[in-house]
């Protein structure tokens, strides 16, 4: 007890020092390409975390997040391109349009349970990603979505305003997102309604026989998460600029569950190191021509053989067999 | 005292050609312990099932403080003051003990979405009366030395303790107890007892399943019997030990002269 009580405020200022850390660097880091490959890592850190509620804390294992993250990127571009609405609204827009597919498959999808819920949110992420492909009149199929802007500028008092024009600026937009999402999600995971949401996964009968609808908590942390994995696609869709079906594709989907298994399920930083180590090495190892899912799937199998609690887990193993009695 | 705090009415439930309750009737008076023993198989699982909706009954009511609650979902049923536990043992094992009576209590708060969200104050109220209940019944059921504990560590006597302390932190009206002395060593069922003993002082009313004689002789006030979904008999343990049918339907027709 002790040890955890001194280890708090330990926690709290590597934090802090990580956020200040994250904020400094557009002003000594210049290169365009390491800013960009930080930018890509926040975006799939975010929907992995996004991921990491349903699945790491809630037990559902849902196979339809990159259908989610492609809806909300492609109802951006949509918004912003053939409606002409400014960034911010279709923000919001692209997010609630997200979260009410989100709603209409979770109903029925949520009543299933374990494998079947993996397979019927997977098979939905198929569909999602044919009706983009084929429905040309409205996406472009195959040919994707051009020229999306990128964010409007945020107008200030005595007519300055934010401009999103360059890559640090866009860098800071999506950091803070990434900050925000990563704040909600620790606020509800630690309150009674992520106690809920854990309890579901320990045992849904137990649960339900202490008074609490299994089906509301998971509706409500499938909605949640459906609602940051459409958010960051907003973000991927303005700042890439361009968006393709392949962005919606069950690809996404297993690349963002390799970062929660990697990085550490159900736990807060397991998404974050897992979306940020494996999205730069595949960035830095752009050259080298081995397969990404290949090497993944190796990966993969090495870290359920003899990692099961990922990189995090592992750590923590770690770090209470040094530390003698240790605390939790 | 004598008040009907839960009615069973012709309650029937068939599992395709079998039928597993016989439209049973009986009743539960506030403030008593109530009994339900019963060869295997005779379908005391499936009556409490049915009680707390995990079951749909396929006929009859149950009334519940002369409300009716048939096939309601189980999670309103404990909202509305029906508390269960299982026969298997069952508590939130990767947690701790604490961890597992806090969420016991979390159907009496709200925990409302955009609360969590900004961390409102009247959701750290509710988290605190979560907290302070299961300190409150921590002591109630003597695990405060094991507080830190992961639950599935626990000894089996110790975990039939935290499940029955879970149901209590939902406060509930009537508790229904199946097998709590199941899988427990013989000199620890008389603490098992007590805890029963102490929970009816509270003022909860208690329906238990059981099969050891010492407890299903000393404990309750009422007893009734089942056998092949029908009620044989009801009365004080004592005198239902003593009735024919009931020892025809333990023991077989040439012992019960």
């Amino acid at each position: 007890m002790e040890t955890a009580a001194k280890l708090f405020p330990t926690r709290k200022l590597i934090v802090l020092l990580l956020i200040i850390f994250a904020f400094t660097i557009p002003f000594f880091v210049t290169s365009r390409f390491i800013l960009h490959i930080l930018i890509m890592c926040c975006i799939w850190a975010m929907a992995a975390t996004s991921m990491n509620l349903i699945m790491g804390y809630t037990g559902q294992v849902n196979l339809a997040h990159g259908a989610f993250f492609g809806i909300g990127a492609y109802s951006a571009g949509l918004l912003i391109l053939k409606l002409g609405i400014n960034f911010w609204p279709a923000l919001i827009l692209a997010c609630a349009i997200t979260v009410f597919l989100g709603f209409l498959i979770g109903l029925p999808a949520l009543r299933t349970k374990g494998s079947y819920f993996a397979i019927g949110t997977m098979c939905f992420n198929v569909i999602v990603t044919v009706i983009i492909d084929s429905w040309e009149g409205l996406t472009e199929g195959a040919r994707g979505l051009l020229g999306i802007p990128r964010p409007a500028p945020i107008p200030l008092p005595f007519g300055r305003e934010i401009t999103f024009t360059s890559i640090g600026a866009n860098y800071y937009l999506i950091l803070i997102s990434l900050l925000l999402t990563i704040l909600i999600i620790y606020r509800i995971v630690h309150s009674m309604m992520g106690r809920t949401f854990m309890a579901i996964r320990g045992n849904e009968e137990l649960a339900e026989s202490l008074g609490m609808s299994a089906m509301k908590a998971k509706l409500l942390s499938f909605l949640i998460s459906t609602f940051f994995a459409g958010w960051a696609g907003v973000l991927y869709a303005a700042y890439i600029g361009f968006l393709s079906p392949e962005i919606s594709d069950y690809h996404v989907t297993f690349e963002l569950l390799t970062f929660c298994l990697i990085g550490g399920l159900g736990t807060m930083v397991g998404p974050l190191i897992g979306a940020f180590i494996l999205t730069l090495t595949s960035e830095l190892l752009h050259g080298i021509a081995i397969p990404r899912l290949v090497a993944y799937g190796f990966v993969l199998i090495i870290i359920m053989i003899f990692l099961r609690g990922g990189i995090t887990g592992g750590v923590r193993t770690l770090w209470l067999s040094l530390g003698r009695k240790g605390g939790r | 005292m004598n008040e009907k705090l839960l009615e069973v009415k012709g309650v029937c439930k068939d599992f395709g050609g079998l039928r597993a309750i016989d439209n049973l009737e009986f009743h539960i008076r506030e403030g008593e312990i109530f009994s339900i023993i019963g060869p295997n198989g005779s379908g005391k699982t499936t009556l409490f099932n049915v009680i707390t909706g995990f079951y749909p009954a396929t006929g009859g009511k149950v009334i519940f403080k002369g409300e009716d609650i048939t096939n309601l979902k189980p999670f309103t049923i404990a909202q509305k003051g029906i508390a269960r536990t299982f026969q298997l043992t069952t508590v939130f094992t990767r947690d701790t003990v604490l961890d597992n009576l806090i969420i016991g209590h979390r159907l009496r708060i709200k925990a409302g979405l955009v609360g969590t969200i900004l961390g409102s104050h009247s959701n750290q109220e509710e988290e605190r009366r979560c907290r302070e209940k299961a300190e409150e019944i921590l002591e109630f059921i003597e695990l405060t030395r094991q507080k830190n504990m992961i639950a599935g560590n626990l000894t089996q006597e110790a975990q039939k303790r935290l499940s029955i302390g879970m149901a209590l932190a939902t406060d509930p009206q009537l508790l229904l107890l199946d097998e709590p002395t199941g899988g427990v060593n013989f000199k620890e069922i008389s603490s098992l007892v007590s805890l029963i003993e102490k929970i009816k002082e509270k003022k909860v009313t208690i329906c238990l399943i059981e099969h050891k004689m010492k407890v299903a002789m000393d404990i309750p006030d009422r007893t009734m019997v089942l056998s092949y979904g029908r009620k044989i008999t009801e009365g004080s343990p004592r005198q239902v030990s003593q009735d024919r049918r009931v020892i025809e339907a333990y023991l077989g027709k040439s012992y019960a002269a």
